[in-house]
């Protein structure tokens, strides 16, 4: 059996009104990792994950789910996977309790006491109609119906969007220690709020116009990624290259790069008579909105 | 009080597999209250009011049960916003248009008989008369009206069918309130179709073609929809059927003829 939890090969998808949502996703994930999905709006995250949920039907290429391609699974091949939809809509009739109660009829590994203890921790009304909630605590109470599935992949759209700081903070908190508790499960996390990846995830993927444009641990990546001021005496040489540069600008004699593995950089200005040099680091956010802004720096070489 | 807990629903599904145990339960819950509004309305018309004494009056008001019921229970989700929710449940799309068909379809017969079956008997009459001897209404000769009871009989699963084909492909509560025009206006064409056809064909009309002409849209309807339901992306986020504008304008057009039609009928 594969390794792969998650596999998406050269997945395509266009809109009706002829957006390219998806443009050749390749995406692979291990089993067992806590993946962040990060990119703007458009990029395609949340595209990627309805067809990976079966909700919408790639044009071309494959989207599966622990092998399983779920537009065609059977309702018990489905079972391995649980989403938590960015546009909340659940059954609003229903309280939480009935809400898990009815999923607990699709999943053969569904947990009731963990159903109850989940909605204890995260404070969500058990015996209250969902429509009388608020929408972060009917957030989580859908988060409580996904983690209690005990499923082997979830699915997690924006799981914190809407809420405020504090309760955002305390959500992914629990998040954290629900995920820390089943080491085995994969979970896939869209987020535009990185510091939230920061305290979740493993590994991130930064998606851009429907493809996965950097993918990297996130130790890897906050390591990596430096921030490098060269302060020239005089005018900086006008055959200055800079190596594995995302961004880097010109003021004067101060030359500011944004660069991934600063090592080379470095030791090609140390030391040298008449320039200074200092490294910044700069944190995971910082890192991937300058992967996402970036452009192509005219002046990059290798 | 969890509603999926109670021990009536377990007692009429409980040897059901659980994962239509799921979809039964979540619809009986649903629908329950407009299921019993209808059950109140049909009981105080049909036994103590006495309006359906004729099968054609039967099968106008059963028809129009008949679309909204398909309308609504195909369109729950859709009507709900639920239904990004809905499909990323195990349950297949084949699953639950199954399940809502067979549920609908059941509850409509069931009324589409039960007051078909008394009218021929006089069941309110003959209820009636344990209490009163008043002579509200002529007692009813069944033999005298076999188009109307074919009509009766097949005019709703008809609509019903045709609408809830339509309305589970829906992909927005705009376009789905459209569709509740859909089975009754197609519906509504075949029989006049089938009645002028045996009229041209110079005999009065025996409701027999339009029998076999609803059967098969019965199964047509069914049968198309599924598959196209099969292809359906959820709601908001993706492609349906487009029922449009125009459907509804066509379906007006069709209607009203018809109406004017089954009223110079009775």
């Amino acid at each position: 059996m594969s390794e792969s939890a998650i596999r998406v090969t050269g997945v395509r998808k266009k809109y009706r009104d002829g957006a390219q949502a998806l443009d050749g996703l390749n995406l692979n994930v291990p089993r067992g990792v806590v993946y962040g999905l990060i990119g703007r709006n458009g990029a395609g995250k949340t595209t990627l994950l309805r067809t990976l949920m079966g909700l919408l039907r790639a044009d071309r290429g494959e989207a599966l789910i622990l092998e399983r391609d779920f537009w065609t699974a059977s309702a018990l091949e489905r079972t391995v996977a649980a989403y938590v939809p960015q546009a909340l809509k659940i059954h609003t009739w229903m309280t939480t309790g009935e809400l898990c109660e009815y999923a607990s009829h699709f999943y053969p590994e569904w947990d009731h006491r963990y159903a109850r203890e989940l909605a204890e921790r995260f404070e969500t009304p058990w015996e209250q109609p969902v429509a009388s909630l608020s929408g972060g605590e009917q957030r989580k109470a859908s988060l409580v119906a996904a983690f209690a599935a005990r499923t082997d992949v979830l699915l997690l759209d924006e799981p914190a969007a809407g809420l405020d700081p504090i309760a955002r903070r305390r959500l992914i908190d629990e998040i954290v220690e629900v995920i820390s508790d089943r080491p085995e499960c994969t979970v896939i996390v869209s987020t535009h709020i990185i510091s939230d990846l920061e305290r979740l995830a493993e590994v991130i993927g930064v998606m851009s116009d429907g493809v996965m444009t950097l993918e990297s641990r996130v130790d890897d990546l906050q390591s990596s990624i430096r921030r490098v001021q060269i302060i020239f005496d005089d005018a900086p040489p006008p055959d200055l290259t800079i190596p594995n540069a995302i961004r880097f600008e010109i003021d004067g004699p101060v030359v500011t790069a944004v660069v991934r593995d600063a090592h080379s950089l470095l030791g090609r200005w140390r030391g040298q008579d008449g320039v200074r040099v200092n490294e910044f680091p700069i944190g995971l956010e910082d890192a991937v909105i300058e992967l996402l802004g970036r452009k192509a720096p005219s002046r990059e070489s290798e | 009080m969890n509603r999926f807990k109670r021990k009536e629903y377990d007692l009429v599904i409980h040897s059901m597999p659980p994962l239509w145990r799921g979809l039964i339960e979540r619809d009986l819950i649903e629908f329950s209250r407009e299921a019993g509004i209808i059950l109140l309305i049909w009981w105080l018309g049909y036994w103590l009011l006495f309006l359906m004494t004729h099968p054609a009056i039967n099968a106008g008001l059963f028809s129009l049960l008949a679309a909204y019921a398909g309308m609504r229970l195909a369109g729950a989700d859709v009507m709900e916003d639920a239904e990004e929710f809905v499909f990323s449940l195990p349950p297949t799309r084949d699953e639950r248009y199954r399940v809502r068909f067979i549920l609908g379809i059941s509850f409509l017969m069931i009324l589409v008989l039960l007051s078909e079956v008394g009218l021929m008997g006089n069941w309110p009459q003959l209820f009636w008369s344990l209490f009163v001897d008043s002579g509200f209404t002529q007692p009813f000769k069944p033999e005298e009206h076999v188009v109307f009871h074919i009509v009766a009989l097949l005019a709703p699963p008809c609509v019903f069918s045709i609408t809830y084909a339509c309305a589970s492909l829906s992909v927005s509560r705009e376009l789905l309130y459209k569709t509740i025009w859909m089975g009754n206006a197609f519906t509504a064409s075949i029989l006049i179709a089938c009645i002028v056809v045996e009229i041209l064909l110079g005999r009065s009309p025996t409701g027999v073609l339009f029998a076999i002409l609803a059967l098969i849209s019965i199964a047509a309807s069914y049968e198309l929809g599924r598959r196209s339901f099969l292809r359906k992306e959820a709601m908001d986020c993706g492609q349906g059927w487009p029922v449009g504008l125009h459907i509804f304008a066509f379906s007006i057009v069709v209607l009203t003829p018809a109406a004017f039609g089954l009223l110079f009928l009775i």
